[in-house]
């Protein structure tokens, strides 16, 4: 680490403030007197509950919310007491101490931890933890419970039957029906023969009569790609991170076979990670394919503008801890200015130069008249945008490019479609091959070609060789000028004058400007344009990807489940499925290839661009489409608290006939978990492991781990002969042990067992030490013996069927041991801080294209309307799944929700320490809004909706619970605009009693306080599920409009 | 600080002890009012750190200031008067110590009332898990408090009707770290050190910069000071806005 300076808020060029400096501290400074002095007594003063010993921590990952930043957990007598952040790490430390600075100096240190960190102790500690399973003892959503031995919950659910008396006795189909398909060799031909069905090379007949013998195998012979009746095993998760998810996923598809795994993207910001998969998709025989869930966001260390667009990131977004000390100290040097847009004044609009209140919904409007602006005036990076390929980037020393000069093929409507290949005019090349025009001149080229530069002019529109052609950037000012800037400031409900600043700001830092963005600008009907629009072209616009103090993709994480020259496969299995089929969502998935298409709106929306579609799950298994399911497995999920309009899944999850076997993971008895069949439980975020990668915005590579620091209070169980605590792993491996399924048990991995958890996860934690270079050359360290010692005195407190240190060490052997011992005692492996940038560029790029112009929706059709989408940054008015306007009934008030940092969704109303703070929540109101209602501070209102006329949650069975809370007034928000905290309001996780083997356990009325308005948000007219993005597959939490009726 | 704090510790010397506070830094996020909890156990009726919020409108101008507030250290403490002798301790190096096995009942509620930033409470003994199933025994952690082991254990405790307040984290020190609520801080706001040091950080960003203390000007002498840094980029509202 650098000298320290004396210098206190001087912005330094790299953007490492020296006060910074001066609060960060050198390893070698805890080699001083006082630290020797200290350790001498450490022993003493830990006993009395003071800790120095770095025998006191367990460094381990919080789960408190998706941030998930590196925490140090203090053990006294055996218990969490106390969490900190890790300062190895860049979420908890800035800059972060040196990855190979011995545990006993970091012991004294600690990092910097948000509120919900330090209160995870309290979900983990929770008096209304479940330890045993429970099975559900009156109808679906009584809330009556037996605790049952778990290898008889396994056996009911593997062999079914008549498992609930009470339903009449309905016959459940267990697993091991179907288990159907199970010859890998069997599934993989058709799967093949499927996919020549939906390319129209094979009939259901032919297919039909080459599967005679396995028909019994699908669910509906006539639609054979529907898949096989494996597929009516849906498994659907709320959080579930690196690790936990390759294990969950292996069981699923690898070895059960299902399509059906599904997370929970589009709840948060699937919008943002579908248009980011778009702008990252890369041309490929013709196709646009490999995008990942890119979600970019500002190099926050050095940026000098930052545009917070519906990003609340002094409460949620990825980081609260991460990015607070890069803003403030910015802010204090000077190098930083902030701009908000955001309806609400949020709590970094309380450290911005500028406000901007846009109309909720209305956030392309804005970034159509910025981009308009900024057109017109030239204030955009002519010199990026013209670059068409690799090559020309990179004679300007720019690592990534666009397509904004590529031609684009119009359609006699006007609408732009595929691009022009350069053989269509005679210039040759294969599907991958573009054109731009130079001087008037067309110009063949290849996206990624490295040697031959092609640059294009950016205003382009003519014909050639009779093809109507225009340019990408001339689509996108065409777009931007349907409307003065007058008007997009009417439509987006802000000034001129806003517009202009905004975008002349912007456009006055060069590379070092960014709009970053969350999901005020994703969770609309519009959000997938929304993203195109300002994710999309306006960074593009100033071409700032990968640039220091611009967009950054992130440094991503180490290699945990293999590759090239690391120690373990953790992909190996010895009779891998390939599951096929249409998935319960129709993720990415063709509605006219399919054999149940019949002509627009379809029944309900396909989503070729996207997946995960959380709110899409449980009403498609509602409505049998595109098939009925049999099983529905939901994991750390709560999705009838968390998604807009979640009341409307109640119904369907009540109905024993649309899912007939309802199996939750959980801690407690939740919002959605209470309808379950049966409940195990999990362990919590500190007794388990998981490997949470990285995000966005970090830098850094950096791979933090998430191991037991804790015992868990789960009963202990057998499975494969192992002694372990109930989980979602037992269950699995429950599961697989009694219907025989490969991947798991002994020979597991082919060569190794996988017998219980650490099997997996100590193997990837082997990989992590063996770091990124196949060729060893960044190996870590073995720890010492005084490093072993620690790493066995910490652990002291967990029970053998947690930790077993001779079955680890044989886990990994004895060349990987001691490595994993020096990952887990620091909690993971990171980059050092000075790693992460190279000269005026981030070290760990993109590199790539990023599309301005999309291909893939310009040649797709929307399922519901039949139209081809826009294949460029559009403004889309708000409306539901069928383009038709929103019906609010005389309803003027619009709903937003919000992040409080003293919470996190469904899962921290049990952290006492954090409703100290915040009792309740509140709705937030403008004054001259509550004025005309003749409401004052502190009034109880009821939100009523015009999908919501009785304002409340119907829970089934005559339970309700009012849409009710009380008002605060405050200018910090948009006039005609409401929000409130999403975290409250809850009416089960503590807030109701329970009926527990006869005995009632009472209720905690402090989990019950406040409101939670989700359902209030509208029920789509067509879908009558949550309103969607049909094209991002955005749950839409921000357009509905209400009334509030006092009392 | 930490190296500082390794200095003074090493120094053996006794110290100055000094708290600041940058407003313009703090988020009001209330990780130091957790953290301190955490360190420091106390129960639902009190905290004894705590973060206010002040918004203010002016048109279509919106403002919100955070400020953290706990014990203050007062070097002239209003508390230490309306008690007798010896409960209440002005140490060498700038704590106010309680002791917290006489300061109790009557006296503590003296305490309480006589300070001016409402930093002290009177803890009922009770934790925030006894009313639900099950206890939880993360409460009934000991814990150091002024050099003695306390519990939080309901059937054990001795803290009920004791007098509770900020420490500066004094075992921490003693153990050569910083007070919880500064190093949890993510705001980087929080400053600690000793004041004695002329080459320490606390002494530097105090020398040339406009402190305000509204008790200091009440004559209370306190070690802890806020100070607002510059911002020059962010629509800010000055601490005089209220305080003028």
């Amino acid at each position: 680490m650098q000298e320290q300076t004396h210098v206190v808020a001087n912005a330094e060029p790299d953007g490492l403030e020296s006060s910074a400096r001066r609060e960060f501290l050198t390893g070698g400074a805890l080699l001083g007197g006082a630290w020797l002095a200290a350790a001498l007594q450490a022993t003493e003063r830990s006993a009395a509950g003071s800790p120095v010993l770095a025998s006191d921590f367990i460094y381990t990952t919080c789960l408190q919310c998706n941030t998930g930043c590196e925490i140090k957990v203090r053990i006294q007598d055996g218990l969490a007491v106390k969490i900190e952040g890790n300062p190895y790490a860049p979420r908890t430390m800035d800059p972060h101490i040196d990855w190979r600075t011995p545990v006993t100096q970091a012991a004294r240190l600690a990092g910097y931890l948000c509120p919900k960190g330090q209160a995870g102790i309290q979900t983990a500690y929770d008096p209304y933890r479940i330890t045993r399973v429970l099975k559900r003892a009156g109808k679906r959503g009584e809330n009556k419970w037996v605790t049952i031995p778990f290898d008889q919950a396994i056996t009911e659910i593997v062999e079914g039957g008549v498992l609930f008396p009470q339903d009449g006795g309905k016959t459940v189909t267990g697993l091991r029906e179907l288990y159907a398909l199970r010859d890998p060799g069997l599934c993989r031909d058709m799967a093949a023969d499927v996919a020549l069905l939906q390319s129209n090379k094979l009939t259901v007949a032919q297919f039909k009569e080459k599967y005679k013998d396995h028909l019994d195998k699908l669910i509906d012979p006539e639609h054979p790609d529907f898949g096989p009746k494996n597929n009516q095993f849906v498994f659907l998760w709320g959080r579930l991170k690196a690790g936990r998810q390759d294990f969950f996923l292996r069981f699923v598809r690898d070895s059960f076979g299902s399509v059906n795994a599904h997370g929970h993207t589009t709840v948060c910001q699937g919008s943002i990670y579908f248009a980011g998969k778009s702008m990252s998709d890369q041309p490929s025989g013709g196709k646009w394919t490999g995008g990942a869930k890119a979600y970019w966001m500002a190099d926050t260390t050095n940026a000098e503008f930052i545009i917070y667009w519906g990003a609340n990131v002094l409460d949620g977004n990825y980081g609260p801890p991460l990015k607070t000390p890069k803003i403030t100290r910015g802010l204090a040097s000077g190098r930083l200015k902030i701009a908000v847009v955001d309806p609400r004044h949020s709590r970094i609009a309380a450290k911005a130069w500028k406000w901007v209140p846009v109309k909720p919904g209305e956030d392309a409007a804005l970034a159509m008249a910025m981009i308009r602006w900024i057109i017109e005036n030239e204030r955009y990076d002519r010199r990026y945008l013209e670059n068409c390929n690799r090559a020309a980037a990179a004679s300007d020393g720019e690592p990534t490019w666009t397509n904004a000069a590529w031609l684009v093929e119009i359609r006699p409507d006007g609408s732009g479609g595929a691009f022009l290949r350069a053989g269509e005019i005679g210039l040759g090349g294969d599907a991958d091959t573009f054109v731009c025009l130079r001087g008037g001149v067309p110009v063949a080229f290849k996206s990624d070609d490295a040697a031959n530069p092609a640059e294009g002019d950016l205003f382009v529109d003519t014909t050639i060789n009779s093809i109507r052609v225009k340019s990408a950037m001339q689509l996108l000012y065409e777009e931007a000028s349907r409307y003065t800037l007058w008007e997009w400031a009417e439509i987006a409900g802000v000034r001129v004058a806003d517009i202009v600043e905004l975008a002349g700001e912007f456009t006055s830092h060069g590379k070092r400007a960014v709009v970053e963005i969350h999901r005020g600008v994703s969770q609309h009907t519009n959000g997938f344009y929304n993203v195109l629009a300002t994710l999309g072209a306006l960074n593009l616009l100033v071409g700032n990807f990968d640039w220091k103090g611009g967009l950054v993709y992130g440094g991503g994480a180490y290699g945990e489940s293999g590759g090239a020259g690391r120690p373990f496969q953790l992909s190996s299995h010895p009779a891998r499925l390939t599951p096929f089929g249409i998935d319960i969502i129709r993720g990415g998935a063709s509605y006219e290839q399919s054999t149940i298409f019949a002509g627009y709106p379809a029944k309900r929306p396909w989503y070729p661009l996207a997946s995960d579609v959380y709110q899409e799950v449980i009403p498609s298994a509602g409505d049998a489409y595109p098939y009925p399911i049999k099983a529905l497995f939901l994991y750390m999920g709560s999705p009838v608290y968390a998604l807009p309009a979640g009341h409307s899944l109640i119904p369907i999850l009540t109905d024993t006939d649309k899912i007939p076997l309802f199996v939750c993971s959980d801690i407690v008895v939740g919002e959605t978990s209470r309808y379950a069949d049966y409940i195990f439980p999990d362990l919590s975020f500190l007794e388990r492991w998981e490997f949470h990668r990285t995000h966005p915005s970090i830098v850094h590579r950096v791979s933090p781990v998430r191991q037991p620091a804790i015992a868990s209070p789960n009963e202990v169980v057998r499975v494969f002969g192992e002694e372990m605590p109930i989980s979602m792993e037992a269950v699995f491996l429950a599961i697989a042990e009694r219907l025989g399924l490969p991947g798991f048990g002994p020979g597991g991995f082919g060569a190794g067992d996988l017998r219980r958890p650490e099997d997996y996860y100590l193997r990837m934690v082997a990989n992590i030490a063996f770091g990124d270079s196949s060729t060893g050359s960044d190996v870590c360290p073995d720890a010492s013996d005084e490093e072993v010692a620690i790493f066995l005195e910490a652990r002291r407190h967990l029970p053998p069927s947690v930790f077993n240190a001779e079955r680890w060490a044989a886990v990994v052997g004895p060349q990987w041991w001691r490595k994993v011992i020096y990952v887990l005692n620091r909690g993971g492996r990171w980059w050092p801080y000075e790693h992460a940038w190279t000269g005026e560029q981030v070290r760990a790029k993109y590199g790539k294209l990023v599309n301005l112009y999309h291909e893939k929706p310009a040649t797709t059709r929307n399922s519901m309307t039949g139209e081809y989408m826009k294949g460029i940054a559009t403004y889309v008015p708000v409306s539901d799944a069928l383009g038709r306007p929103l019906e609010h009934k005389g309803a003027v008030l619009s709903l937003i929700t919000n992040r409080n940092i003293l919470a996190t969704k469904s899962r921290t109303i049990s952290n006492y320490w954090l409703t100290h703070i915040a009792p309740e929540n509140v709705i937030y109101m403008n004054p001259r809004d509550a004025a005309q209602l003749g409401l004052r501070d502190g009034d109880w209102v009821t939100v009523l909706s015009a999908s919501n006329p009785e304002g409340a949650w119907d829970l089934g069975h005559g339970a309700r619970k009012p849409l009710r809370g009380r008002v605060r007034l405050t200018g910090r928000i948009r006039l005609g605009v409401i929000s409130f905290d999403l975290g409250w309001g809850h009416w089960s996780y503590g807030a109701e009693d329970l009926v527990v083997d006869g005995t009632v356990i009472p209720a905690d009325p402090r989990r019950a306080t406040g409101i939670h308005a989700n359902a209030a948000m509208y029920v789509d007219p067509y879908l009558r599920s949550p309103l969607s993005d049909v094209v991002g597959g955005s749950a839409v939490f921000y357009d509905s409009r209400v009334y509030l009726v006092r009392g | 600080m930490q190296q500082d704090l390794d200095q003074t510790l090493a120094s053996g010397q006794t110290p100055s002890w000094l708290m600041v506070v940058d407003t313009r830094k703090c988020i009001g996020c209330d990780a130091c009012t957790v953290a301190c909890r955490a360190e420091i156990p106390t129960g639902p009726n009190g905290s004894i750190r705590r973060v206010i919020q002040k918004e203010m409108s002016l048109g279509s101008r919106q403002w919100a200031i955070f400020k953290p507030i706990n014990c203050l250290q007062c070097d002239d403490p209003p508390c230490a008067k309306v008690v007798p002798l010896g409960m209440i301790r002005k140490r060498p190096d700038g704590i106010v110590e309680f002791n917290l096995d006489a300061l109790k009942g009557p006296y503590a509620m003296a305490a309480a009332a006589a300070c001016p930033v409402k930093a002290i409470h009177l803890d009922d003994g009770r934790t925030f898990t006894e009313t639900t199933p099950a206890q939880q025994d993360y409460e009934r952690r000991r814990f150091i408090e002024y050099g003695k082991s306390y519990t939080r254990d309901p059937e054990t405790t001795t803290l009920k009707d004791t007098a509770r307040k900020c420490t500066f984290c004094a075992h921490r020190l003693e153990a050569g770290m910083l007070p919880a609520c500064v190093t949890t801080c993510i705001g980087g706001a929080m400053y600690f050190g000793n004041a004695n040091n002329p080459s320490s950080l606390i002494h530097e960003i105090t020398q040339g910069r406009r402190i305000f203390s509204r008790h200091q000007n009440l004559g209370l002498k306190p070690r802890v000071i806020y100070f607002e840094e510059s911002m020059p980029e962010a629509v800010h509202i000055d601490c005089v806005a209220c305080h003028s």
